[in-house]
């Protein structure tokens, strides 16, 4: 399914699943679900516990490999068969607890895998190159206008709120085309949600795709564009935020029903499928 | 930025203030306090304790475990544990000896065996803890005892001596009047510098130590950082066996058994976390600086070496115990 912008023009998805299917022994998680997310989008994934949430974001993530349909990134079909490969696609997530290192500091946490070295002694001996790190993490950190001083404190040190932006961070410096966030403020005091919540809206304003899983609706009809929900594995509704409110929010995730396309009867053609 | 921005960066990261740096510098010499305690109260004991001869002793009993307790603190660090590094060295010290003694091998060429020997068993436990997923502990609770056996069936259980000439300069010979052994842990205490935190094998052991997963979802591969991390320890063990044996002029088969726990025990007591990702070489060498001084003051005090093995064992236990109180008032932190 191609996206309708608002004047018409296509444009192209930055990751597309098409049909996709899983199927756990004989019970299906999955089944035949469409799902894509734009440039410069928040795509927010909808859905009590079971409705497949999980399962879809893992088969993004290379984790489980889907029983039928077919993945497009950047208009190409991707085999997402590894945790690796989904990072080489451009596909990052961020996990609620796995995705710092509590006991070292920013930087290290940044680059952790892709560390920059320098060669000393005339090349003969190579070292880590703490100091470009360290810049390259206080630029990275200003750019997303996240409020960190001392970045060579143990991440342990920071707040919650900070250590999510941190985490947060890290998968854009990988230039993740996709970043995909479960629960991302979850477990957050509230000006901490506001912290990670102010990030991600400045992220999509840079132009990056992500995909925002949550339970939160205030989050949710905050800073999403669209919202797709899932119930027994199936889509319920995909539509601009703008199309739904909070209430209805519940409302369809629970009864598994697409309100809307009832009260809009000239409702956006994309909500149909 | 709001004001509450602000007030989180303030307690979080902001505290590293004076207050801290001097916490800080306390925890760091905290240590080489005990030492000069220890030091102290022996000289209380015993009026005229402190010697030069005695305090050189001292540190050179040290070095054999030192050099160990190096080796272990990178393996605790990355969250795990090696419990064979005494009978591993017991292992290495006979492969030596049986090469050198009987074989007729250079010397030179028995260090690289002693070595090679060590860290063959370090990769063997390396390969079980990464690729058949076993517990650490487990894997190198097994190899303490087939080490031992190996170490007993290469020396059919007898004790070798006839190494040449000179070999016991390695522990006995001074360079300026500075200990050659002690030289030799000041060389590889530096090395291991590097290792610690200029290789990826260093720097990965801190980071697994810390969140293991969030390690392997970086798309590090774990396994070969986990098989080089415990090579380095069986390596490290081989290393000590060779200024073992030069100390007592002869390699025996049931020598190293016992050292594991000095070795952790001066990990701990050296600021190590048995939860791993905490730990300093430098920890490592005043840890077994303090278990040395420790042993060689009983003695000194006449306790017998059955008491010792007590004593040991009691510090160990209070070490690890300290250790798990520091560590819940961090996460409380």
């Amino acid at each position: 399914m191609i996206a309708q912008s608002d004047s018409g023009t296509r444009i192209l998805p930055i990751v597309e699943m098409r049909g996709i299917s899983k199927f756990f022994g004989g019970v299906a998680a999955l089944e035949d679900v469409d799902f894509h997310v734009n440039k410069g989008e928040v795509v927010a994934l909808l859905g009590d516990n079971g409705a497949g949430k999980s399962t879809l974001i893992k088969i993004l993530a290379g984790a489980v490999f889907p029983s039928e349909g077919s993945i497009h990134v950047d208009g190409q079909e991707a085999e997402i068969g590894s945790p690796a490969r989904a990072k080489e696609l451009g596909i990052e997530t961020v996990y609620q607890d796995l995705a710092l290192c509590d006991n070292v500091d920013v930087p290290t946490n940044i680059f952790l895998g892709r560390e920059i070295r320098r060669s000393v002694v005339r090349g003969l001996v190579s070292v880590f190159d703490r100091r470009r790190m360290a810049e390259e993490t206080r630029r990275l950190l200003t750019d997303l206008k996240i409020n960190i001083t001392d970045i060579h404190a143990p991440v342990r040190d920071f707040s919650g709120g900070q250590r999510q932006t941190i985490a947060i961070a890290k998968s854009v410096y990988s230039a993740a085309k996709l970043i995909i966030m479960d629960e991302p403020t979850a477990a957050l005091g509230v000006a901490q949600q506001e912290q990670v919540l102010t990030l991600i809206e400045g992220l999509r304003n840079r132009g990056e795709a992500i995909v925002l899983i949550s339970h939160n609706m205030d989050d949710v009809m905050r800073v999403a564009d669209r919202v797709v929900i899932l119930k027994t594995g199936r889509v319920v509704t995909n539509r601009p935020v703008g199309e739904v409110d909070r209430d209805g929010l519940i409302r369809m995730i629970i009864s598994g029903i697409d309100e809307a396309l009832e009260l809009t009867a000239a409702g956006s053609p994309e909500a149909r499928t | 930025m709001t004001a509450g921005q602000e007030n989180i960066t303030t307690v979080g990261a902001g505290s590293t203030s004076t207050k801290d740096l001097t916490l800080r510098l306390l925890d760091k010499l905290s240590t080489v306090l005990v030492f000069i305690l220890i030091l102290a109260l022996l000289e209380a004991a015993r009026p005229g304790f402190i010697t030069f001869s005695n305090v050189s002793l001292i540190f050179l009993q040290a070095t054999t475990r030192a050099i160990l307790a190096i080796g272990e603190m990178l393996v605790i660090i990355s969250g795990g544990i090696d419990i064979s590094v005494g009978t591993v060295m017991s292992l290495a010290m006979v492969t030596m000896g049986v090469s050198v003694i009987d074989g007729g091998m250079p010397m030179e060429l028995g260090f690289v065996v002693a070595i090679g020997a060590g860290a063959l068993m370090g990769s063997a436990n390396g390969f079980l803890v990464a690729f058949a997923r076993l517990p650490s502990f487990i894997v190198t609770l097994g190899t303490l005892g087939i080490a031992q056996g190996m170490a007993l069936m290469i020396s059919n259980g007898r004790s070798l001596y006839g190494f040449p000439p000179g070999f016991d300069l390695i522990a006995g010979g001074t360079i300026l009047g500075i200990p050659v052994a002690v030289i030799i842990l000041a060389v590889f205490a530096v090395i291991m510098l590097g290792v610690f935190y200029e290789t990826k094998v260093g720097r990965y052991a801190f980071t697994m130590g810390g969140n293991e997963e969030a390690t392997r979802r970086a798309g590090i591969n774990l396994r070969a950082y986990k098989v080089a991390i415990f090579a380095i320890s069986g390596a490290t063990a081989g290393l000590a066996s060779i200024i073992l044996a030069s100390r007592i002029d002869s390699a025996h088969p049931g020598i190293g058994f016992g050292y594991e726990l000095d070795a952790i025990a001066a990990v701990v007591i050296g600021g190590g976390s048995l939860m791993g990702g905490r730990g300093t070489v430098w920890g490592a060498i005043i840890g077994a600086l303090i278990m040395a001084e420790i042993r060689f003051g009983l003695n000194v005090l006449g306790m017998s070496p059955f008491i010792q093995q007590i004593v040991v064992g009691v510090i160990l236990i209070a070490a690890v115990y300290i250790d798990t109180l520091r560590t819940r008032a961090r996460i409380k932190h």
